[in-house]
């Protein structure tokens, strides 16, 4: 385990960010963690950065207790937060080299370090120019490149994506990818959370401080998904569709919607051959039978409203 | 024309009582404790001042009553003095927040957005920034009145001194609100509006003190040497001077040949002062609101750059630049390297070192020449002025810049990215440290390297009596260091605890300013009655090293003594000096470990959501 929570809690006065958070992330994982605005999520990333003391509880990264070994954990995690942090009158390859300096690479290996990451990050023509000069999404691909200076094992990701264009939001998500290729784990927060779905092999969704959710993405789908849903078109006589449908013991409502029926069932199935046929036999003619689909917006936004637990 | 009057009245209304800018200020800010301590510590001083005075002249049972207005007279000069002397200072503090105020809060554009007209806009700022200042004056006004019970002083004199204190502090406001509309303020407009009034205030006063600015008309005043320059009606010291007869002013009739102005100007120049003051004010405050809507604000372009594309043009491309080698510690490179660099420090680095230099060397061809009666003597003191401003100079630059060194890394949030890596909270300020000083050591060269020019030149020569002995240079070089480190280290410790970079700048600077002031006065007496133990005491302080070190014939009782004792002082000079490094240098480490150790819990605690 490269991250575990323990009872994790941090209170701020009254208020209480993180409440008893049990978080377990494997070596290697991209964990995409997802919340609502003032859930915790900042807050737990900040305190696996070491920045933040927990109130309650503890928090291991790499095996290695924060606040208490928060020096030994430093060098193994690279953090990005959620602002750029620009330096006045400094240039990229200088902001590249004072971080490395920081984390004690000296001499030609800084130099060879520097290099090799601004070419990683596609950077390397832009290394002469002042950073507080950089567009969003040039600062944003800096602040990937200087965490990757001292090839740390963690990546804690602070909603890396917000205010980037559409150009620069695909350009630093290949780039995320290519890291998780290489073996890195990543914890990621975001509020995009169809590129999470894209690039994340779990997820945790937080709300008040608490984990409602944490596993793998199929998992989150599979939990979202309440009861089945279809969506059937039919290409006349859509009322009369609708009251055979009623009828039939496997289907709890049906609502029409346009010239689409939704169809709620009773039970969690993927055989909708009863429904079918009981629309042929009647002699509907069927344009379009198709399940809901449940992504990672939809997953979320039930969690969350507490529609399922 | 009851309708004019009606629509008059409520204009008015609305500009002052109504104004909501000057009522959201004055209710918001009136129930901080910060000013409540500020009218306190202000009420103290004069209350303090006018005690000791009152109470150290002895009992008053059995004296006259004309001695007993004169000296209520000395009490009332010198409250008046400190007066002003708090409110030259006080009014850049109130006022210079108006300048990035805006920015900070990000409501300027939401202002101008709103119905609010431009007077009411301005107006309501100023007198916002100025409320308080009035509030402080009105507060002292007790304090002078016991002065009156003696008798000796008029409420004439009172009205006067506080008229020269309220417009000094009308025209400080109109100046900060003025180009809080021309400009968008950052941390460095205040930093260069503290330094250009404090500038203006001491390079007036220094010229006022040659007779070329002297009216020649004006008669002599008992016990100085110095008469009425035509500078007084534009400087607040000079002008109260006038206003308690230290300074004496030639009737009219004497000046009338100076035309309209000119007369009125020399015969009286407090009441000019005033009146060009509340002028200017009034003048700055109608450029305000013709600005306020029309100029610069955040992402347009500015007044300068309206007048000077070309110029401005070049200065916005600069958007690249050579990398430079980042030295083995990061955090010391940055504030020895890169906040040096930044264009206006730099420029502003090089005008001081190149100002120094050409000081020295007028100094010098003065010297050699014997022009305008500069002998050795003469030389020295010049040469212990010239330095003092140089070194004052540098402790302000390393206290400011030490002061924003901290909360700029909160403000632009690299202070997390800092803590994110291994550096420990030793490196860290160690690295602070080490580049601050750095960054002033160039500073320190000018004066250093002034003395050394001096004593090698007199090295070369050996004249009979030398201006300045080469070893001077060293001893004072080296004090310079530790001294700016502890200037350093002030700023960084409120650097530390603050979290606004223009608060602790005020901080640092008015404790600099303070702390220097009081030690120089309580040391001076310690050391002036020293003898040749004079100079090795003098190096525990920073001015009265550079007064007692490179002019020691002052403590001495003649120029024969001093040059029979010469060899003792230089001796005592060196090893004064080599102790009071060491010891200035176990309390700077001192409290640099003291400030490692409370680094991370200050920090921990303002970091938050």
């Amino acid at each position: 385990m490269i991250i575990e929570t323990i009872n994790l809690t941090k209170r701020y006065d009254d208020l209480i960010a993180l409440d008893n958070l049990e978080l377990n992330i494997e070596d290697g994982e991209c964990f995409g963690y997802i919340g609502p605005n003032g859930a915790g999520k900042t807050t737990t990333i900040k305190i696996l950065a070491t920045l933040l003391q927990p109130t309650w509880g503890e928090a291991r990264v790499c095996g290695h207790v924060v606040g208490y070994e928060s020096r030994k954990i430093r060098p193994l995690i690279g953090y990005v937060p959620d602002f750029f942090g620009a330096y006045e009158d400094m240039v990229v390859q200088e902001y590249l080299e004072f971080f490395a300096s920081a984390y004690n690479i000296t001499g030609k290996e800084r130099t060879r370090v520097v290099g090799d990451v601004l070419e990683l990050t596609d950077l390397v023509y832009k290394q002469d120019a002042l950073v507080d000069g950089l567009s969003r999404g040039m600062q944003q691909r800096l602040s990937v490149a200087r965490v990757l200076l001292h090839d740390p094992k963690v990546l804690l990701l602070d909603e890396p994506a917000s205010g980037l264009d559409p150009r620069a939001r695909i350009e630093i998500r290949e780039l995320l990818k290519e890291l998780r290729r290489m073996g890195k784990t990543i914890i990621i927060s975001s509020h995009i959370l169809h590129e999470l779905a894209e690039l994340c092999t779990t997820v945790g969704i937080i709300e008040k401080g608490k984990l409602l959710f944490h596993g793998p993405l199929e998992d989150i789908i599979r939990r979202a998904r309440v009861a089945s849903k279809l969506h059937v078109k039919v290409t006349e006589q859509q009322d009369l569709a609708a009251l055979l449908l009623e009828k039939l013991p496997e289907v709890k409502n049906v609502t029409q919607e346009n010239s689409q029926l939704t169809v709620e069932l009773t039970g969690q199935t993927h055989d909708f051959s009863a429904i079918a046929n009981a629309l042929l036999k009647n002699n509907f003619k069927i344009r379009e039978l198709r399940e809901e689909e449940v992504n990672l917006e939809t997953a979320f936004m039930r969690l969350t409203k507490g529609i399922v637990s | 024309m009851s309708t004019i009057l009606t629509r008059l009245a409520s204009w008015l209304w609305l500009l002052i009582p109504a104004n909501p800018i000057l009522v959201r200020v004055v209710n918001s800010m009136s129930q901080r404790n910060r000013h409540l301590y500020l009218r306190f510590c202000y009420l103290a001083i004069l209350a303090t001042v006018v005690t000791v005075l009152l109470l150290s002249s002895g009992s008053a049972a059995g004296l006259s009553l004309s001695v007993l207005a004169k000296r209520a007279s000395q009490t009332f000069m010198w409250a008046s003095i400190t007066q002003l002397a708090l409110m030259c200072f006080l009014s850049p503090v109130f006022t210079a927040g108006a300048i990035t105020q805006e920015k900070d809060a990000q409501t300027y554009n939401i202002l101008i957005s709103t119905p609010l007209s431009n007077a009411q806009i301005v107006i309501g700022s100023l007198l916002s920034r100025l409320y308080f200042v009035i509030v402080l004056l009105l507060a002292g006004l007790p304090v002078f009145l016991t002065t009156m019970v003696y008798g000796g002083v008029t409420t004439g004199q009172i009205i006067r001194s506080f008229a020269i204190a309220g417009s000094t502090a009308a025209i400080t406001g109109s100046l900060a609100i003025t180009v809080s509309m021309i400009r968008v303020g950052t941390r460095r407009t205040i930093f260069s509006f503290f330094l250009g009034i404090a500038a203006y205030l001491l390079l007036v006063y220094a010229l006022a003190q040659m007779d070329a600015t002297w009216v020649s008309e004006a008669p002599a005043n008992p016990g100085r040497t110095q008469r009425l320059s035509w500078l007084a009606p534009f400087h607040p010291f000079l002008a109260l001077d006038v206003a308690l007869n230290r300074i004496k002013a030639p009737d009219i009739t004497a000046v009338a040949s100076y035309g309209p102005i000119g007369k009125y100007l020399a015969a009286y120049p407090a009441g000019t002062y005033i009146l060009t003051t509340l002028s200017c004010s009034v003048l700055l405050t109608m450029l305000s609101m013709f600005f306020v809507r029309r100029c610069t604000k955040l992402g347009e372009q500015s007044l300068l750059g309206r007048l000077k594309p070309a110029f401005r043009k070049r200065n916005n491309q600069r958007k690249t630049r050579k990398p430079h080698q980042v030295w083995a510690n990061p955090v010391a490179w940055r504030e020895a390297v890169t906040r040096a660099s930044a264009t206006s420090r730099g420029m502003g680095r090089y005008l001081v070192i190149g100002c120094g230099l050409i000081g020295a060397l007028w100094l010098l061809v003065y010297y050699l020449k014997g022009w305008a009666g500069f002998n050795p003597s003469e030389t020295r003191t010049w040469l212990a002025v010239i330095i003092a401003i140089e070194f004052a100079l540098v402790l302000i630059i390393a206290t400011n810049t030490a002061a924003s060194s901290l909360t700029k890394e909160k403000e632009s949030k690299t202070m997390d990215l800092l803590l994110a890596t291994p550096l420990s909270s030793s490196y860290l300020i160690w690295g602070k440290l080490r580049g601050l000083v750095s960054f002033v050591l160039p500073l320190i060269a000018v004066p250093v390297i002034s003395l050394l020019i001096f004593g090698i030149t007199d090295e070369i020569r050996r004249p009979a009596e030398r201006a300045v002995y080469w070893e001077t240079g060293m001893e004072i070089g080296s004090l310079m260091i530790i001294f700016s480190a502890y200037a350093c280290m002030l700023g960084l410790h409120f650097s530390l605890k603050q979290r606004r970079t223009v608060k602790a700048v005020l901080l640092a600077v008015a404790v600099l300013i303070g702390a220097n002031t009081a030690i120089f006065l309580f040391w001076n007496m310690i050391v002036e009655g020293a003898s040749v133990l004079g100079p090795a005491l003098a190096a525990a302080t920073p001015f009265t090293s550079i007064q007692y070190m490179i002019d020691p014939s002052s403590i001495v009782e003649s120029q024969a003594a001093y040059l029979q004792k010469i060899g003792s002082l230089r001796l005592s000079a060196f090893i004064g000096s080599a102790i009071f490094i060491t010891l200035h240098a176990i309390v700077v480490f001192s409290w640099y470990k003291a400030m490692v150790r409370s680094f991370d819990m200050i920090i921990r605690k303002q970091s938050g959501l």
